[in-house]
């Protein structure tokens, strides 16, 4: 799997797919959140668990001929409670 | 590089209109004491608003597994009403539309939300960040 880039708290994912049509774009996203974050957990567990992870940014990036690669960057901090 | 920082201050500029409708959306419209699905509609509407004020299309807000941007379909995912969640995502939309100061999206996403909240209700900030109910930040040290 492409490594992405890292940052203070997040780490990035590079997914590529097929592009999906517009039907299938939403179950599509969901696909890719759960590949990112099964990438996170395989990465950072057991330090950082799937309730420490605070957010996902997903970007696209056609690649052509059908395909695209998904950027999703993981940020994620020791999480104890919830955030107001 | 840590990932908690001083990030209250690091927006001191926000605009008084941005304030206005994050105060107004806490403390007249009561996002902290309505359900669910009326917080999500009450965050909708705060996004309106903000989007007026910056000129942007607003973005869709969706209730979902995790607390997410999509840059493309310009929507937001939160599991839960969170003042704080909710401008985060809203920066991200921000830095699509070429607003970005720190050049870690993340860093920049997280200092103008939490800015936001201790500028617009600093009371409010302050009494969350005692209870460690705000994500990175350092632990209170009185404000």
């Amino acid at each position: 799997m492409p490594r992405g880039k890292e940052g203070p708290g997040w780490s990035e994912y590079v997914l590529p797919a097929l592009r999906p049509t517009r039907a299938m774009a939403e179950r599509e996203l969901g696909f890719i959140v759960e590949r990112a974050v099964a990438n996170f957990l395989r990465e950072h567990s057991p330090e950082y668990r799937r309730k420490d992870i605070t957010g996902i940014l997903i970007d696209e990036e056609p690649l052509g001929g059908g395909l695209v690669n998904y950027m999703v960057k993981v940020a994620f901090t020791e999480v104890v409670g919830e955030q107001v | 590089m840590s990932e908690i920082r001083e990030y209250h201050t690091m927006f001191p500029d926000i605009s008084s209109s941005t304030l206005e409708v994050i105060r107004h959306t806490v403390t007249e419209r009561g996002l902290w004491r309505v359900g669910k699905e009326e917080g999500f509609d009450l965050i909708r509407d705060m996004y309106e608003k903000i989007s007026s004020v910056y000129g942007f299309p607003t973005p869709s807000l969706i209730e979902d597994t995790y607390e997410y941007y999509f840059i493309s379909g310009e929507r937001i995912g939160l599991p839960k009403v969170s003042l704080v969640s909710s401008l985060h995502e809203y920066r991200h939309h921000m830095q699509k539309k070429g607003r970005l100061r720190f050049e870690d999206v993340e860093v920049d996403a997280r200092g103008w939300s939490i800015s936001a909240f201790h500028y617009a209700l600093p009371e409010d900030f302050d009494s969350a960040w005692s209870k460690g109910r705000i994500w990175y930040l350092p632990p209170y040290s009185g404000g």
